[in-house]
């Protein structure tokens, strides 16, 4: 729920960008670029809670300060992002958009934890998950150019399409990877300036929804599904990206 | 443009591949290799400090992560190398559940560089502090002697681990199954073992039975305490020394004739007498004379010259000096005792368990044989009596072995066949025990089987009761010899069980009658079951010379806690005489 009102607010962020495409429609109808190709890197932060998983940490007998780091770790992760628009119109385009992130975490040292619940085995070695996630979809974009020389611009997208989640997990007993995917929602409001007439330097603040619901776990032996019931994955995040971006 | 397009694909085609790997999964391969079959036990030591010493061989100096442990370790280094395959583990126990008798096991797995997982097994048992005692640590096997045992304590709290690690080769178990074990709190455990002298030269051996335990008193946490029993024994020849000589047949009758120093010994299977004659020092002269017939008892003349068998059915009269059969006499009953009167008179008990013709009167030159149904009192003699003589009186001394009290009967021979209207005494006591009534060497004294003394009312007369006078410090005899010479009253204890002890022949003074002197007989070397050993022996009969210097006791072997296949007693007889200081 506090996702879709995230998503809600953002919408209400682009609505004054549809707005300003109205108005500037006529006054660039002739001379403007239609492609648009741009290249994004930036910082995410996850907007999963990570409390119940800390405390989980801290039960098997991880102290607190080596839980707080490893999830301040994995919350916190870069990001990078391409996407192609061609605008049919000079504030408004379509297009498709990929964006790649990718974070890891890892204990500062290795650990002892009871892992295969006998009561008496403890097992050794490095905690440590590596994990990626990949969106593409289709998007929609819209851009109004403002200043003295219109050199810069106020842009804003809203995509659609397909989440895959990809998580390497390194236990002291066991090593573990998790797949699975679902349907994300990603919007992006940022500002941009024409350095030439061709590239532009921009930077995005965006956000994407999207929530696991199940995961497939293979141990490279076996592979099993997991429906996570009340325990969903929240891959929702927050980007900040500085993008380049090429028009022709 | 196509270039900045050409780039960015190239990049997120390497982003892509480069998060698609599932190499990490491989460590999910990795399997046990080896496993180390011994289970190391760790012991409790109040969380201290302890090393676990771990051997693979194959792990030569490579470097090992620790995998898998129980949770009731915590080892200081969780990587670390094994040196020549040897890996010293040093941990701290973190144990909760710290009780007496907790034990709890659990797998150790190592990740050995190159090499893979080893597993092996550590277990954690909490003993408490058990304290090893070992009584005796000393046990020497005389010659004669294959058995022994020794019994481990624990005097501590907690159990006690044991186990015999090594031990000499000529030393085994009753029990072998019982060479390690486990001892609770103020408890012990005897182990019984034999000394095996079978095929080993003569001479002195000695070696250590090593036990090693979990006593308290380790340097080490956990570690093994080596305890030792010092055993050693001496092989010799397993033959007889030559003042022990073997009687062939079993042993029925023994008497000493002090006059002429002659030992005779009736036998029977084969029915023979035996003459020892010591007069010429040295070696005993053996004489053996066969008898015709089952011999039950003898006698002597005083003098010493002539000689009455007892047998089945007849009484046989022998010239003592040359063994010569003077006479047969038929009986129609089995002797028990016989004494020599005088006047040719014999006097005999019969053989019967009650009843009875009481005593027989045999004249011995006319085969006249009269009963005597003699009473004293209310009390008549009864069947199975001993008699005795004494020396120039004539009267005879009798004592009933089948009634209680057995009784003292004095009965004068001056008439050949006593009656009722013969002058004679009884006395209602029962100081014989059913045995045998004994004489000091000049008649004075009666010796009894019980230690009592008493005056002998044969040499003088004695109005009212037959008081004791004094007592031997033994009870229970089975024979009294009284030696004048040395003033000596040598006596030995009721056979077999009695005379299990220590120490089976006792000399007391016969002023005082303060003990003098104890010893053993020597064990006899014969082949019983098959078996050729060396066995305890009992003395029956004891006597010593008139000088007092040479001690003869005929023996047969110690029957107590001997097998026998048909539970029949079994004879294994022989002489063993002594020097006496």
């Amino acid at each position: 729920m506090r996702g879709f009102k995230t998503i809600f607010l953002l919408l209400l962020t682009l609505l004054p960008c549809f707005s300003l495409l109205a108005q500037n429609e006529e006054k660039s109808e002739r001379d403007y670029q239609k492609w648009k190709f741009g290249v994004s890197g930036g910082m995410s932060y996850m907007l999963g809670s990570t409390k119940d998983a800390k405390t989980s940490m801290m039960n098997m007998g991880i102290d607190s300060k080596m839980a707080n780091n490893y999830y301040g770790d994995l919350v916190w992760g870069p990001m990078a992002s391409v996407d192609a628009q061609y605008f049919f119109k000079p504030q408004l385009g379509a297009g498709v958009k990929y964006i790649f992130y990718s974070n890891s975490a890892q204990l500062d040292e290795n650990v002892s934890l009871p892992m295969n619940g006998d009561g008496v085995s403890l097992f050794y070695g490095p905690v440590k998950e590596h994990f990626y996630v990949n969106y593409v979809g289709p998007a929609f974009c819209s851009r109004e150019f403002f200043g003295m020389q219109k050199k810069w611009a106020l842009t804003s997208l809203f995509s659609v399409g397909y989440v895959h989640y990809r998580n390497e997990v390194v236990l002291p007993d066991l090593a573990m990877l998790m797949t699975g995917s679902t349907v994300g929602l990603h919007g992006a409001i940022g500002v941009e300036y024409n350095l030439t007439r061709n590239i532009a330097l921009g930077l995005d603040l965006s956000y994407m929804y999207a929530v696991l619901s199940n995961v497939t776990l293979t141990n490279g032996k076996s592979t099993k599904k997991d429906d996570l019931e009340d325990k969903k994955e929240n891959l929702s995040r927050l980007d900040l990206g500085l993008n380049l971006k090429f028009y022709f | 443009m196509r270039k900045i397009i050409y780039i960015t694909f190239c990049m997120l085609t390497s982003l892509l591949l480069g998060s698609c790997s599932n190499d990490f999964l491989d460590e999910n391969n990795k399997e046990i290799v080896g496993t180390v079959g011994e289970l190391i036990t760790i012991y409790n030591s109040d969380n201290s400090f302890q090393t676990l010493t771990v051997n693979v061989p194959q792990a030569e100096n490579r470097s090992y992560t620790i995998k898998q442990y129980p949770n009731w370790m915590k080892f200081t280094a969780m990587e670390s190398k094994f040196q020549a395959g040897v890996a010293e583990m040093g941990f701290y126990l973190v144990v909760e559940n710290d009780y007496t008798g907790f034990q709890q096991e659990g797998p150790l797995v190592l990740d050995i560089e190159g090499l893979g997982y080893v597993e092996l097994h550590v277990r954690y048992t909490n003993l408490g502090n058990p304290v090893i005692v070992i009584f005796p640590e000393d046990i020497y096997f005389p010659r004669e002697i294959t058995e022994s045992s020794f019994e481990i304590m624990n005097t501590g709290d907690g159990y006690l681990d044991w186990k015999i690690v090594s031990k000499p080769e000529w030393i085994t178990f009753q029990y072998p199954g019982e060479q390690e074990g486990r001892i609770p709190q103020r408890s012990s455990k005897r182990l019984y073992i034999n000394c095996n002298r079978a095929d080993l030269t003569q001479g002195t051996y000695k070696g250590d039975i090593v036990i090693e335990s979990n006593s308290k008193g380790s340097a080490q946490p956990g570690g093994k305490v080596t305890s030792k029993v010092k055993v050693s024994m001496e092989v010799i020849p397993m033959e007889n020394p030559k003042n022990v000589l073997p009687i062939s047949g079993s042993v029925v009758g023994a008497k000493f004739d002090k006059k002429h120093n002659l030992l005779y010994v009736l036998t029977k299977s084969p029915s023979e007498l035996i003459i020892y004659d010591i007069k010429r020092g040295g070696e005993p002269n053996v004489q053996k004379f066969p008898i015709s017939g089952a011999p039950g008892c003898f006698s002597l003349s005083e003098d010493g010259n002539q000689l009455f068998v007892g047998c089945s059915g007849k009484l046989l009269h022998y010239e003592a000096s040359s063994m010569r059969l003077v006479k047969s006499v038929d009986l129609d009953f089995m002797p028990f005792d016989v004494i020599y009167g005088e006047n040719d008179w014999c006097y005999l008990s019969p053989n019967a368990d009650s009843g009875g013709s009481g005593m027989y009167c045999v004249n011995i030159k006319t085969n006249e044989i009269k009963t005597s149904k003699l009473t004293l009192g209310y009390w008549s003699m009864s069947t199975k009596a001993y008699f005795t003589k004494t020396p120039g009186v004539s009267k005879l001394l009798a004592t009933s072995s089948s009634l209680s009290p057995s009784g003292v009967y004095l009965f004068d021979i001056t008439e050949p066949v006593p009656n009722e209207q013969s002058p004679g005494q009884y006395w209602h006591v029962g100081y014989s025990n059913n045995r045998p009534l004994w004489l000091s060497e000049n008649g004075d004294l009666i010796y009894t089987s019980q230690g009592v003394i008493l005056r002998n009312p044969a040499k003088k007369t004695i109005e009212g009761d037959l008081l004791p006078m004094g007592y031997l410090s033994d009870y229970y005899m089975h024979w009294i010899d009284h030696c004048e010479a040395n003033h000596s009253i040598w006596n030995v204890p009721q056979p077999d069980f009695y005379q299990s002890a220590e120490y089976n022949v006792f000399r007391e003074n016969d002023t005082d009658y303060s003990t003098m002197d104890y010893m053993k007989s020597s064990d006899y070397v014969t082949t019983i079951n098959n078996v050729k050993a060396f066995y305890k022996t009992c003395v029956h009969y004891i006597f010593s010379n008139k000088e007092g210097t040479v001690l003869f006791m005929v023996k047969n072997v110690n029957n107590y806690g001997l097998y026998s296949p048909n539970s029949e007693y079994i004879n294994d007889w022989s002489l063993e005489y002594v020097g006496i200081n």
